[in-house]
């Protein structure tokens, strides 16, 4: 045991912990998840209550990695999940900075995030299923994102991603950073065959969006179905780019010309380049 | 634990500042040492240490093992910051890494303590701001609570609950999903 078990004195029963200044308290708290938080600690007494209501504990969720988000999903309790996203929500009282979800997050939690997070800068999602028209019609409601990741979330439904992609710039002008990797890719095994990709995309539709993202200075492109010429279109199209990654964009040749085009980018992750620290998230695929 | 360095010593030999527990006991320790506390630091920019600095709300027991957590981060970062001109990259990199973990071992073994004299330094460390003493302890507590039901947090740390029916209410009302 860590602290408990040793050498408290058996006499001493005195309750002083529930008395622990709130701000000592609150920097417990910030070293704990959500669900030590909303479960186990945060339920102890009054005075740690309120310290687990304390609105700044909830700018940032993170509903990831953590043991209990895989057990619950793999124990299909994604409502419980979401009940508990919509909690922490609630506590953050409009100060949610950054959210990140997996693969219980439904456009309704995001529109719930949205109505009452309208500050929120970052929003990643990981293995999510989202219809394309409640995806762009629920993002209308970040128009601060600056960071916005989606790896592995199928965005199904009619829009294509042109469209997609132009309404995400639309809705969130102050977009700094975009991260995407299809979830199809990966479903249909396309991840690795040319193949699959060219039958699914159309090549370039999804860069002629990309490139309305006018502020972007990080992009990374996973496995899209894009040429040099939609590659152009996103250069030309956001001017403040300077960390790419395309890796597994076969379709880009690093040809004399698109060397140049890229010297300016300082950050650089070419096609070629293997995608090793993504594998342990792609073999996570539910 | 280990003594003061040379370079630390000499740095402050002529600043040492006297600092009186709460049951009136005097500790002697180099302004180095002192200002880790950012609240003595605005006591001696603020020229209000002559006679000693009180501190009544610290006891000689918790005051000396604070004192000796100062002391041994004050020690470690006179000697990077030594360690850094004399060095060449490699070897500062080979002696920085060597501190840390040095400084970590001092940590863990520093914490080895009963759960009152925890809660002593949490306040004493919140009282005297210093930030990386209240980190640590603060983690220590909350590494102990981890993965815990509220029911055993209350008996680990003798904690009465004191939840209204009111706020029992909410928490039921709120963690609904928790009880299904």
């Amino acid at each position: 045991m860590e602290v408990g078990a040793d050498a408290l004195p058996d006499d001493d029963t005195r309750d002083y912990w529930s008395s622990l200044h709130l701000d000592a308290l609150s920097l417990v708290f910030t070293k704990l998840d959500l669900f030590d938080i909303l479960m186990g600690a945060g339920l102890v007494c009054h005075s740690w209550l309120d310290a687990a209501k304390v609105p700044s504990l909830w700018r940032g969720v993170d509903m990831v990695d953590q043991g209990l988000v895989l057990e619950k999903l793999r124990s299909g309790e994604s409502d419980v999940l979401c009940a508990m996203a919509k909690l922490a929500v609630d506590r953050s009282c409009g100060q949610l900075q950054e959210f990140h979800g997996k693969r219980f997050v439904t456009a309704e939690l995001l529109n719930y995030i949205g109505d009452r997070a309208p500050s929120l800068k970052t929003l990643r999602l990981r293995h999510c299923y989202l219809g394309s028209e409640e995806f762009t019609e629920a993002i209308k409601k970040f128009p601060l994102l600056e960071e916005l990741e989606m790896f592995c979330s199928y965005e199904s439904g009619f829009l294509g991603h042109r469209t997609v992609y132009e309404l995400i710039a639309k809705a969130c002008p102050h977009l700094k950073s975009f991260k995407h990797l299809h979830g199809y890719t990966v479903i249909y095994g396309g991840l690795y065959s040319e193949q699959e990709g060219k039958s699914i995309a159309m090549a370039d539709d999804g860069a002629l969006g990309i490139a309305t993202m006018t502020g972007l200075r990080t992009l990374q492109l996973l496995h899209e179905d894009i040429s040099n010429k939609g590659l152009t279109a996103i250069l030309k199209g956001c001017p403040h780019l300077d960390s790419l990654d395309i890796r597994q964009c076969s379709h880009v040749k690093m040809d004399a010309a698109m060397k140049a085009r890229l010297a300016s980018i300082k950050s650089l992750r070419l096609p070629s380049e293997p995608m090793d620290d993504y594998l342990q998230e792609l073999l996570q695929m539910p | 634990m280990a003594s003061a360095g040379s370079g630390d010593e000499k740095a402050a030999a002529a600043a040492m500042i006297t600092l009186i527990s709460s049951d009136n006991e005097k500790f002697e320790v180099t302004e180095a040492t002192a200002t880790l506390s950012q609240t003595i630091r605005h006591m001696i920019e603020d020229g209000c240490t002559d006679g000693g600095v009180p501190l009544p709300n610290v006891t000689s027991k918790i005051l000396a093992r604070v004192i000796e957590y100062c002391k041994k981060h004050a020690t470690a970062a006179a000697g990077e910051e030594g360690s850094s001109s004399s060095f060449s990259d490699a070897a500062f990199l080979e002696v920085d890494r060597a501190f840390l973990e040095e400084l970590e071992e001092f940590d863990d073994a520093f914490l080895e303590v009963d759960r009152a004299t925890l809660f002593d330094l949490i306040l004493a460390a919140n009282y005297l701001d210093i930030k990386g003493l209240l980190n640590l302890t603060c983690q220590k507590v909350a590494d102990s609570v981890k993965g815990k039901t509220p029911e055993q947090i209350r008996e680990m740390y003798n904690i009465v609950n004191d939840l209204t029916p009111e706020e029992e209410a909410e928490i039921r009302r709120e963690t609904q999903w928790a009880f299904e």
